[in-house]
């Protein structure tokens, strides 16, 4: 177990080189030029040529990216070409904030979807079922902007209870989490369902019954330990998705994250904000795979078998 | 004559699965005795796996309708509140059932899942006694002890059953069911397993309802045979009588034995019943098996059969009726 976590840290590196390397490449494929932002409106050719000099793009791609990547290692993504201040230093207070919204989310969602996707197991087509499943279903077709926009007409302008946009404080994260969750909470629930229906019927739920099993020890312990492995996988996939997903909500709610950040960027044709906020995005994608990896192996002892047996 | 565990009188079993009703168990009674080994043979689909769930409660609750009474030590099993029943699974019955692979969780270690049935029927028991239990267990199935904190995907398929096995009887059963123990195993394993079986039933007193469809296990082991067909007993006898081919049997009997190859007859092929056992849902009128059946009568389409028995011996058929 001990040899398979080194190796896969120990690739860590080689998957970010080559993820990065393609995220640079796609990103210089666009014809964007720092001329047009950083440069007044009627410079000359030789002020542009002095520039891009100045700034290493007049050498090769590749180049260009080495050394891109030489300067990242040292925390180093340049400098914004909108606003030329330092690309670290704008997104160093936003990354807490997006890992905070996404794990919140993610944790909401969990601690909702899996006792409602196992009362619905447990009471197939009974009337909770009937209710969770419509309600998820529908939930599930509801766009987050409008449900985002739906909330905000309710709890601030109608009620103001909590705070519309920005974050000043614990309240300001209610509606963001409230939005994000709920269509995945709907999915949660389904995933739950069907992994726990799957497990009930198995053989060894009949074991433990015949060996006098309580119900809730058939449910709890013998079907949900086994159910729970495809919902490990959706968790992570769920969290993973949140930090470069939560990209609406944060605009919507104008919270300073990640995703609120890139598309500004984006808008402005900010290239190093974009590779520094993809890069960012990448390693924590990485390092949620592997802990995601580590845990299957700890929950399920196939999988374990699997990981001594390959290191 | 021996104290009677397990007495099953006009047990009906039924499944409704959209709106189709699949009638498996048909007006089944059945005696067993205290320390016999009692065996329920029939081709796949008879009942056989029914009848050993319903004598556990654990059929399906919403899709299975059960009629009729099982009596466990004149306790009433049919219908019992899941307490009850609780109660006397795994500890009074329990069950081997057919396939090892899939029986056993994959997610605990097996000593974990033999020790669960020692701790919920000995709650006052210690850890270390519980642990003691499980080495003795594992070592009279003959697996080592040391392997308890293996997972199943780590054991064979004999080993398994095997596990199986220790599971069923840790907590000294009165009655053991083992439905098919050895179909998915193979030969050599097979001996090996329902060796061990016997001489653990032999050790501690159990009853056995062995569910097969091999007459060979039957002629080894058993004391009593009933013979399944259509979710009716057609035919019941000590071994003696079931296997005694001087004597007249059931049609079904007859062609059971027809399909099992003979050493000392020169035939080149193997005389097969004819057809299918039909669908529990399109049962035929009057006797289940006069479709196939090679002496059948004008009365085997219309009328129920009557049994008609001599000593220990009895016989669900118009030509002995």
């Amino acid at each position: 177990m001990l040899g398979y976590v080194i190796k896969r840290i120990l690739l860590i590196p080689v998957i970010l080189l080559i993820v990065t390397f393609l995220i640079y490449i796609l990103v210089n494929l666009s014809p964007v030029d720092p001329t047009y932002n950083l440069l007044p409106m009627n410079y000359t050719q030789e002020m542009a040529d002095e520039l891009h000099r100045e700034m290493g793009l007049d050498k090769p791609i590749v180049v260009q990216y080495f050394n891109w990547i030489r300067n990242a290692l040292h925390g180093d993504f340049g400098f914004s070409w909108s606003s030329r201040i330092d690309v670290m230093e704008q997104m160093r207070p936003r990354i807490p904030i997006t890992l905070k919204l996404s794990l919140i989310t993610t944790f909401v969602i969990m601690i909702i979807g899996m006792p409602l996707g196992i009362l619905c197991a447990v009471k197939q087509y009974s009337i909770w079922d009937n209710i969770f499943n419509v309600s998820s279903k529908m939930l599930g077709a509801v766009p987050q902007f409008w449900l985002a926009l739906l909330f905000m007409l309710l709890f601030c302008l109608k009620l103001g209870w909590l705070p519309s946009y920005g974050l000043k404080g614990w309240e300001s994260y209610i509606m963001p989490i409230v939005t994000l969750a709920l269509p995945s909470i709907a999915t949660y629930v389904r995933n739950t369902r069907s992994s726990m229906l799957d497990c009930i019927r198995k053989d060894y739920i009949r074991t433990a019954r015949s060996k006098g099993a309580k119900e809730s020890e058939v449910i709890f312990r013998e079907a949900l330990r086994n159910a729970v492995l495809p919902l490990i996988t959706a968790s992570f996939n769920q969290f993973v998705m949140l930090i470069s997903g939560a990209v609406v909500i944060e605009r919507v709610f104008a919270i300073p994250g990640l995703g609120s950040m890139v598309i500004e960027a984006v808008g402005q044709s900010d290239l190093p904000i974009v590779l520094a906020c993809t890069t960012v995005m990448c390693v924590i994608c990485v390092v949620m795979t592997l802990i995601q990896d580590i845990v299957y192996g700890l929950v399920d002892p196939r999988i374990k078998a699997t990981f001594v047996g390959r290191s | 004559m021996a104290e009677t565990l397990l007495e099953i009188r006009d047990l009906n079993v039924r499944y409704t699965t959209d709106g189709i009703i699949a009638r498996a168990v048909n007006h089944v009674d059945l005696n067993i005795e205290a320390g016999e080994i009692f065996g329920l043979v029939g081709e796949t689909g008879a009942g056989k796996t029914t009848i050993a769930l319903a004598s556990m409660g654990l059929l399906p609750r919403y899709t299975s309708q059960v009629e009729g009474s099982i009596k466990f030590k004149g306790r009433e099993i049919a219908g019992a509140n899941e307490n009850v029943l609780r109660d006397i699974r795994g500890k009074n019955i329990s069950m081997i059932f057919q396939d090892p692979m899939t029986s056993l969780n994959p997610v605990f270690p097996v000593g974990t899942q033999i020790g669960d049935v020692i701790k919920w029927h000995n709650k006052s028991l210690s850890k270390a006694e519980v642990e003691t239990q499980v080495d003795e267990i594992l070592k009279m199935v003959g697996i080592a002890p040391e392997r308890k904190r293996e997972y199943p995907h780590q054991f064979s398929g004999g080993m398994k059953q095997r596990v199986m096995i220790a599971i069923a009887i840790v907590c000294k059963p009165d009655l053991l069911i083992a439905d098919e123990p050895t179909t998915a195993l193979d030969v050599t394993i097979q001996a090996q397993v329902m060796m061990t079986m016997r001489n653990l039933q032999k050790q501690l007193g159990s009853s056995v309802l062995l569910i097969t469809h091999d007459l060979g296990l039957v002629a080894m082991f058993c004391d009593k045979v009933s013979v399944l067909y259509g979710g009716e007993i057609v035919e019941h006898g000590a071994l003696e009588d079931i296997f005694d081919n001087s004597r007249s049997h059931h049609p079904y009997t007859v062609g059971l034995f027809g399909s099992l190859p003979d050493l000392h007859s020169r035939a080149s092929r193997l005389n097969p019943i004819a057809g299918l056992m039909p669908h529990p849902a399109e049962l035929p009128a009057g006797c289940k098996f006069h479709p196939r059946c090679p002496e059948r009568m004008e009365k085997c389409q219309t009328g129920e059969v009557g049994a008609s028995s001599s000593g220990t011996h009895s016989i669900k058929c118009h030509l002995f009726a």
